[in-house]
């Protein structure tokens, strides 16, 4: 159990999960693609009628692939992943409430969504939950910078929009491929330049393309999922609110998409026990004073 | 899946953002420069040529980035914008420069990676000592 406060930020590991996967993706279907044109032996290719430098194709070809690829493993991370962690169990005051597709760009690019997040300032007896195998410390705004567990509820929604942008993206892959072969063959490579620029076009419309086919999967699979799980309610079937006490049970992970900090991945019980009189940000000392009994089991000491 | 994801940690996982950013502006860059130079017949391009397609692939790797690190992951693009632009124009440059000069497409999106990761320890560097 941590003796004093953990120190809010970094712990001395800065890394992303997602971009590292995303900087794999382009460097492998780059590489690649730089080899298979090192096979071709002509500098024209005609497919599907279409004829067009190889460079062209495989520049298409590798932006709709890749585009795809950073699709799914959004996807992947969201909802299929399932990331080991511990069964943990911890309380606090709900410090903020984050909703799925809060802003435009989760409805442009619906396999970006991020599940539901409930931040709660946990009681002192639960820092070391926070600073335990963490890279990071998320802390409230409040002048004592008290720490928080980033608690995810599994949205459906947020599954149903990547699973969609998925299926989606990869119907786009191939109008991607042909649409960038064409807007990059009608510039051709008559000149160093026009050839640069015929290259970045198919590059660009093939991924484009793609991402018009994710965001209409994405919306479609949105549309259709019923949202079926909720944020739980208390008495009276008020969902959590900010500044309720809450005790939350589930997976809890290090989480290389937040920093490194722990978070709930997925919360699989919540307990109600009432509100707060105060306003955020919130301070540990108020969950400390005024939920002396929460949910949690006993801490077995000893 | 799983196992490209545990790669990329194992290859990469140690890197800060900045040099993450620039080898993704990196590989791109050196991407389409290899491509560029194989569909051309491999000539060795002048100086002002490579400036000026460094520049062009600089701004396209810079929008890319906007988009994915700055919006798909929620970083910021206002946020990012400036350090990635310098981050790219340098990058971009110098891997065309050096591309340029080894002629090998094949290798030429591992060595514009490779240079975005260095140019990106040096900006990193750089910018914790201006504190």
């Amino acid at each position: 159990m941590a003796n004093g406060k953990p120190t809010c930020g970094p712990q001395g590991k800065p890394t992303d999960d997602v971009l590292t996967l995303i900087l794999a993706i382009l460097g492998g279907i780059g590489t690649l693609a730089s080899i298979i044109k090192a096979l071709l032996s002509g500098s024209l290719v005609t497919i599907l009628g279409i004829t067009a430098p190889a460079s062209v194709w495989l520049a298409a070809v590798a932006a709709a692939l890749a585009t795809e690829v950073i699709v799914f493993s959004f996807y992947y991370k969201r909802c299929l992943e399932n990331p080991p962690g511990e069964a943990q169990c911890s309380a606090g005051v709900v410090n903020g409430i984050e909703d799925s597709f809060n802003s435009a760009a989760d409805e442009i690019f619906p396999f970006t969504a991020q599940h539901k997040r409930v931040d709660v300032v946990v009681k002192s007896m639960y820092w070391f939950l926070v600073q335990n195998l963490a890279f990071f410390i998320k802390c409230a705004k409040d002048p004592a910078g008290s720490p928080m567990i980033q608690s995810f509820y599994e949205t459906d929604e947020v599954c149903a929009a990547g699973l969609g942008s998925t299926i989606g993206g990869g119907i786009g892959v191939i109008g991607g491929i042909l649409l960038g072969v064409l807007a990059g063959a009608a510039i051709g490579c008559a000149t160093i330049i026009l050839c640069l620029l015929a290259l970045i076009v198919a590059l660009i419309v093939a991924a484009v393309t793609v991402l018009v086919g994710a965001f209409l999967g994405g919306q479609i699979g949105k549309a259709v999922s019923n949202n079926s799980r909720p944020l739980p309610t208390g008495p009276g079937n008020a969902p959590i609110q900010v500044g309720d006490y809450i005790t939350t049970k589930g997976n809890l992970i290090t989480s290389g998409d937040f920093d490194g900090a722990r978070v709930y991945w997925f919360v699989t019980d919540t307990t109600l026990h009432g509100r707060s009189t105060g306003t955020p940000e919130f301070s540990f000392t108020d969950p400390d004073t005024n939920l002396t009994m929460d949910a949690c089991p006993p801490p077995i000491i000893g | 899946m799983k196992a490209l994801i545990a790669l990329a940690k194992a290859v990469f996982g140690k890197l800060p953002i900045c040099s993450l950013v620039g080898a993704i502006i990196g590989s791109i860059a050196g991407f389409l420069f290899g491509m560029l130079q194989s569909q051309a017949g491999l000539p060795i391009f002048p100086m002002i040529d490579v400036l000026r397609i460094g520049l062009l692939l600089a701004i396209l790797g810079w929008l890319i980035v906007l988009v994915v690190v700055g919006i798909w992951l929620r970083y910021g693009a206002p946020a990012i914008a400036l350090q990635a632009l310098v981050n790219g124009i340098l990058t971009a440059v110098l891997t065309v420069y050096a591309n340029n000069l080894i002629r090998q497409p094949v290798w030429a999106t591992i060595i514009g990676l490779v240079i975005g990761i260095l140019v990106g320890l040096i900006l990193c560097w750089y910018c914790r000592r201006r504190g």
